[in-house]
């Protein structure tokens, strides 16, 4: 019983990545779900004779990268006197598009 | 960006070999599973034998990429697409490349070194992507590996608990649901985060 008790107790404070991600504003989260999917397949580029796959991943990279420097951009400053998302938005490169390219 | 970590330095290459297309091929990528990190390696050496002892078919595709060959792709992009000046490119370890290139007088070139830049780009099949490619992945630190997995009717296959699965839902690939749990058990994770990436399992799901 008492060990029943003490196991949440330890979780609560030895997780706080997963109490605090649930307090995220939800343009937060969205943004770094969106970013981590889009450097996920800027990672994925393949040797340039796989055609197919190369098309998967430039398909996914245009889906999911376009318009990211600009979000991120605006995040930074909406939330720049909010310690924890500016910490959780710092590891993202700050441009990965062209710049005449940007939304 | 993640350059310190992969041993870049900005110190100016003397004797180094300017850009161009002959770069490309330099630093393949392995497909085999030996180039793959412990204890990730032993994991999908013992799940890939499971699956091949159900009676599907393994097609690795791509293991252990170099941080080499990330390198020459991120900024030849970025010097093309980018803007970026080439006499500013930080070096690598490893990589004796020069990016900025002299005319006939010796002077810097940004018009030839541009233009190496280019043939990079485009031999690395890279013309029409618009975002710059990642110095950074699963498949460099050797925690990923791209594979395709085909079978027929239904698959008896076990797990690492030593229970049989019996997968009789399509479809019959990777992206099947009960192989991604039967997967996780031997600590081989299906990308979970947004999009599609069929190929891709890693340590982490990422």
């Amino acid at each position: 019983m008492k060990t029943l008790v003490i196991v949440p107790i330890l979780l609560l404070f030895s997780c706080p990545s997963i109490f605090s991600a649930e307090k995220l504003p939800n343009d937060v989260r969205k943004f770094i779900a969106q970013r981590d999917a889009c450097d996920h397949f800027r990672g994925e580029l393949p040797e340039p004779e796989e055609a197919e796959r190369m098309q998967e991943v430039t398909g996914q990279i245009e889906k999911r990268c376009r318009g990211t420097d600009r979000r991120l951009r605006l995040l930074k400053k909406k939330y720049g006197s909010n310690a924890d998302v500016k910490k959780l938005l710092s590891v993202y490169e700050e441009q990965i598009e062209p710049r005449d390219n940007q939304r | 960006m993640n350059i310190v970590k992969h041993g870049i330095k900005n110190i100016a290459s003397v004797s180094a070999e300017t850009s161009g297309a002959q770069w490309v091929k330099r630093f393949p990528g392995s497909r085999s599973t030996a180039d793959l990190a412990n204890p990730f390696r032993g994991r999908v050496e013992t799940f890939i034998g499971a699956i091949r002892a159900a009676g599907a078919i393994v097609v690795i595709n791509g293991t252990l990429r170099d941080p080499r060959r990330a390198y020459l792709m991120h900024w030849s992009w970025r010097i093309v697409r980018a803007h970026v000046d080439p006499q500013s490119i930080p070096s690598m370890n490893g990589v004796c490349i020069n990016w900025s290139h002299s005319d006939r007088s010796g002077n810097y070139s940004r018009v030839a070194s541009i233009a190496g830049a280019s043939e990079m780009v485009k031999a690395f099949g890279m013309e029409r992507l618009g975002v710059a490619p990642s110095l950074t992945s699963r498949h460099i630190i050797g925690s990923a590996i791209d594979m395709s997995v085909s079978w027929q009717g239904n698959l008896l296959i076990v797990d690492s608990h030593g229970n049989t699965v019996e997968i009789k839902t399509p479809p019959w690939s990777g992206m099947n649901l009960q192989l991604h749990r039967v997967g996780e058990s031997y600590g081989v994770i299906k990308y979970n985060r947004r999009g599609r990436d069929e190929p891709h399992w890693s340590d982490n799901g990422t």
